[in-house]
């Protein structure tokens, strides 16, 4: 075995109205895969936001860690949104997302700050890390409604607040290099880059420490950037910071 | 803890070990499997040929060095054996002198590396005559280039127009294997002429040209149109390299397609090798079948091209 061990922070389980091919429906499913690819630990969120479900299964096993799923509507007239990080904090989940939308008919998934900035203080707080999809920063996704400039919104705004883009594209290493040099907390999974000498280049440029090894399993395969890094002309050191060293001590930091 | 490949290297210097390994097992070092090899991020002691090579690329933020180095160096970490390649300068060349010698440049490689490269030859549909004079030098005595390298959407050509119909023609009367990109990752693909689906237009190519072993690049982006299509044609093959592929793809290609139809690529020195060699490695297949795509699918495509075995 490898000197570095895998924490994926991007993976779902779970079944929902709209099935997928190869969903895993519960935690068993998901260790089975993850001793395949040698995966250590997972975050793992459950579909459609069913929280207590996902708690569930994470119980099932001390290699999984439950990201909350946070709403982005109001349940009830009294809801308040940032009030579910702390069911959050006291479920014991440790970081957060939203979820990208499954339809048309969904409600629009908008980050500005004017409409979550409570959330997001309330996370930074509690140092929670908020890990949001990478895909809608380069193309229309669903009904994703944001860009670069609300996560430069964000990280401006919520300077301690940890933010992970999950699958940034390739094509975006510039903007994110930049932005990364920027923001002290802006992290990036490094699925997508997968050009030759892609990831060294990145870890020369920002360093090892805002990288970070994220799947999107059960749609994508996890064995690229595995493969990636496991063969990537980096030292021993900071292949175990980008595998699972990063998203731990994030985690670790969490009060 | 020592890697199996650490431990007989150790091994070579240390009778103590060597007779160690010998006793643990039964005579012969412990059989490194091509998972193992991954996780490790071992070089891989398989035999393993790469079908969509090339040199000359692109690193982020600048142009990789020119020449076979930098693809030696990404062979050599991840124990590819042999490559097949085109010259990246070649396909892009916006003129007839460059697109010669950018071939001229892949044959000159291949002859002096011989079993660690082979070249593909691009055919440049814009430039039919230059393309069919330069694959007369595939017919020339002695170690040749292969086959075509086809990229329709650099080029923007019909995939059943007439430039690349002499292609065909030219694959189909001298056996030759034709890698073709037809479709890019951000969504563009090669057009036909009468804007027909590209698996039925090219399925109308492959009854026609039966000679021609046509191997679809990056698995055609869209396994659901191509699997079906390669089971179809026993001439064509699917190339695994891409930069992001769905979960279980090779898994469902192969119960498609057939084990014996999928060829490994990794598109290095454009791609990261690594990558794209672990989706075979980590891949719910037999070992027999992960062996089938990483090289002996590879010799039966290309045949009496390949010079050696390992390197």
């Amino acid at each position: 075995m490898p000197d570095w061990s895998y924490f994926d922070c991007d993976v779902m389980i779970g079944t929902s109205r709209i099935p997928i091919r190869d969903e895993m429906p519960e935690a068993d499913a998901l260790l089975r895969e993850m001793d395949r690819y040698g995966i250590e630990k997972s975050l793992v969120y459950y579909r459609e936001g069913a929280n207590p479900r996902g708690a569930r299964e994470a119980d099932k096993s001390d290699r999984i860690e439950l990201c909350w799923v946070l709403p982005l509507t109001l349940r009830s007239p009294e809801d308040r949104l940032e009030a579910h990080v702390d069911r959050m904090i006291e479920a014991g989940a440790k970081a957060a997302r939203f979820l990208a939308s499954d339809g048309p008919s969904d409600p629009p998934v908008i980050l500005k700050p004017f409409l979550l900035g409570r959330v997001y203080e309330r996370l930074q707080r509690h140092r929670a890390p908020l890990l949001l999809e990478g895909a809608p920063l380069y193309r229309p996704e669903g009904t994703a409604r944001y860009g670069l400039e609300d996560i430069d919104a964000i990280c401006s705004s919520f300077p301690d607040l940890p933010v992970i883009l999950l699958r940034t594209h390739r094509s975006l290493q510039t903007q994110l290099v930049m932005m990364t040099r920027k923001h002290r907390h802006l992290y990036f999974t490094h699925a997508l880059n997968t050009l030759y000498g892609q990831l060294e280049t990145v870890v020369k440029t920002i360093g090892a420490d805002r990288v970070l090894f994220g799947s999107q399993m059960p749609y994508w395969d996890p064995s690229l950037p595995i493969g990636m890094l496991n063969y990537a002309e980096l030292p021993t050191d900071q292949k175990q910071q980008i595998a699972g060293g990063n998203l731990q001590r994030l985690l670790d930091q969490v009060s | 803890m020592l890697t199996r490949r650490q431990f007989v290297s150790h091994s070579v210097t240390s009778g103590a070990a060597l007779a160690w390994a010998r006793n643990a097992a039964g005579g012969a070092p412990p059989e490194q499997s091509v998972t193992e090899a991954i996780r490790d991020g071992e070089p891989f002691d398989a035999e393993v040929i790469d079908a969509h090579a090339h040199f000359s690329g692109f690193l982020q933020g600048g142009k990789l060095p020119p020449g076979v180095k930098t693809l030696f160096r990404a062979m050599d970490r991840c124990g590819i054996n042999l490559s097949v390649f085109s010259n990246s300068s070649a396909i892009g060349a916006p003129d007839v002198e460059g697109f010669r010698a950018g071939n001229e440049a892949a044959i000159a490689a291949m002859k002096k590396h011989p079993g660690r490269l082979l070249a593909y030859l691009v055919f440049q549909p814009h430039f039919v005559d230059a393309s069919l004079a330069m694959a007369e030098r595939i017919l020339e005595p002695g170690p040749g280039p292969a086959g075509f390298k086809l990229h329709g959407v650099a080029h923007n050509y019909p995939v059943d127009g007439e430039g690349y119909r002499r292609a065909y023609q030219f694959a189909h009367e001298h056996k030759l294997p034709v890698l073709f990109h037809v479709k890019s990752s951000h969504g563009a693909e090669t057009p036909t002429l009468r804007n027909e689906p590209l698996p039925v237009v090219l399925s109308r190519v492959l009854s026609e040209f039966t000679g021609m072993r046509l191997i679809i690049a990056h698995y055609g982006r869209g396994i659901d149109d191509w699997a079906g299509f390669t089971a179809k044609h026993p001439n064509a093959f699917m190339e695994t390299a891409a930069s992001g592929v769905p979960f279980r793809i090779l898994e469902r290609t192969v119960a498609a397609a057939g084990p014996s139809r999928i060829l490994f690529g990794s598109d290095s020195t454009y791609l990261s090798p690594g990558a794209q060699l672990a989706k075979i490695a980590f891949a719910d297949i037999s070992e027999e079948a992960k062996k089938q795509i990483l090289a002996s699918n590879a010799r039966q495509v290309f045949g009496k091209s390949i010079a050696t075995g390992k390197g």
